[in-house]
């Protein structure tokens, strides 16, 4: 499903990480853990191809799904107008319906600026899973979100180990339970 | 790209930033020039310069729209996961073009008004502000879009924009000199000129932009 092979990341003359191996096979979590300044963030960027590694390669899922608190949204746009700004440059339908599975149906025309850090993360998980990825990469996943929020995380890991597979870094212990496998950065 | 482009109008109309600088600057622009020749009557090319400068001054608010913004906001994230960087590039490019074309058409009768110029050759005129616009959309595109990425974007936009806007506005007033008036045959030369500089910007810009869009 996804693999990487030996993979590092330099920024100038400092290694963040080096050589890191993996694979993540259909059904399975893998669990990106370590301290702040590990390298995680820029780790499940590479695998969601939005940085080149520095060395190694990784790749393998066709589709990939994204969430992570540093992902911005266009604060102009609408929730529904996400979806369909997406759905457009991804010829898959905008999917609309998503936003009732998220909690969002509500504020689906209101504009993201003001939506709170919760909202912005649900809105984030219907983007990420929007063209149904077979990699679904998540960052901190639970941050910012309430009771409801975690639920709805807990019900898109278990829809998500059916379609494919799933990268999740977290340093929360609650979030631990979702790892089949653990990857530690140090 | 038409969705990058209706997504470009869509956050302009609601924040109105870039339409409003640009016009704001064309407008100062424009009366400052209209003051300085309140008493004389501008060379037609001399008045081909100064209008030139005022769309130069409009457009160059563009370069920091579009690419860089979407960089410094850091919603660039977005399009690198959903979209190819050709249609990126597209998108924006046009919305660039459309905004430029628009400033334009409201700074150049404001021009005319001000200075107290009107064409000789309306449809060279018309020709060469049209197609110049264009070209300079394509220019701020490419250079914008080189940059957005890299560090300190903002005196890269400057050092790396100067060689490439440089012939576009050496054209534009060699055509428009012409349609206002000063003898010479080489005005639709200069605006086949603009096509070909801007045709050439729009072709290597998806291709230089593809290369800097992920590192």
């Amino acid at each position: 499903m996804i693999e990487a092979e030996r993979i590092g990341k330099r920024y100038g003359d400092r290694w963040i990480f080096r050589g890191v191996s993996f694979y993540v096979g259909q059904g399975e979590c893998l669990l990106v853990t370590g301290a702040n300044g590990a390298g995680k963030s820029t780790l499940l960027r590479m695998i969601a191809g939005l940085e080149p590694p520095s060395e190694g390669s990784v790749g393998g899922a066709a589709t990939v799904g994204y969430c992570s608190p540093e992902l911005r949204l266009y604060p102009m746009l609408s929730a529904e107008e996400h979806l369909q700004l997406a759905g457009n440059l991804r010829g898959i339908p905008a999917s609309c319906g998503l936003l009732d599975r998220v909690g969002l149906h509500a504020k689906a025309r209101d504009r993201v600026s003001t939506y709170s850090t919760g909202m912005r993360s649900r809105l984030k998980f219907a983007l990420a899973i929007q063209q149904r990825p077979e990699l679904l990469v998540l960052d901190e996943p639970g941050a910012g979100l309430d009771k409801g929020g975690r639920a709805l995380l807990d019900e898109l890991v278990d829809e998500q180990r059916k379609r494919g597979a799933i990268v999740l870094a977290t340093n929360d212990p609650a979030e631990r339970r979702f790892g089949d496998l653990e990857l530690r950065l140090d | 790209m038409r969705a990058v482009f209706r997504k470009e109008a869509v956050s302009e109309l609601r924040g109105r930033h870039g339409v409003v600088t640009s016009l704001l600057f064309a407008f100062m622009t424009v009366t400052a020039l209209g003051v300085a020749a309140a008493r004389t009557s501008p060379t037609p090319s001399l008045a081909a310069g100064m209008l030139w400068a005022a769309l130069l001054f409009a457009a160059i608010t563009g370069l920091v729209r579009t690419f860089v913004t979407e960089e410094d906001q850091g919603t660039g994230d977005l399009l690198r996961l959903w979209a190819k960087p050709g249609a990126v590039f597209w998108g924006k490019f046009l919305y660039n073009g459309a905004l430029i074309v628009l400033v334009a058409a409201i700074v150049a009768p404001l021009f005319a008004l001000f200075v107290g110029v009107s064409p000789h050759d309306w449809a060279l005129a018309v020709a060469a502000i049209f197609v110049g616009c264009v070209a300079l959309a394509a220019a701020i595109s490419l250079c914008g879009a080189l940059v957005a990425r890299a560090e300190g974007h903002g005196a890269l936009a400057g050092v790396i924009s100067i060689p490439v806007l440089l012939p576009v506005v050496f054209l534009g007033v060699g055509a428009l000199r012409i349609a206002f008036g000063e003898p010479g045959t080489s005005g639709w030369v200069s605006v086949a000129g603009l096509v070909g500089l801007g045709a050439a910007f729009v072709a290597a810009g998806p291709y230089l932009f593809a290369a800097v869009w992920k590192q």
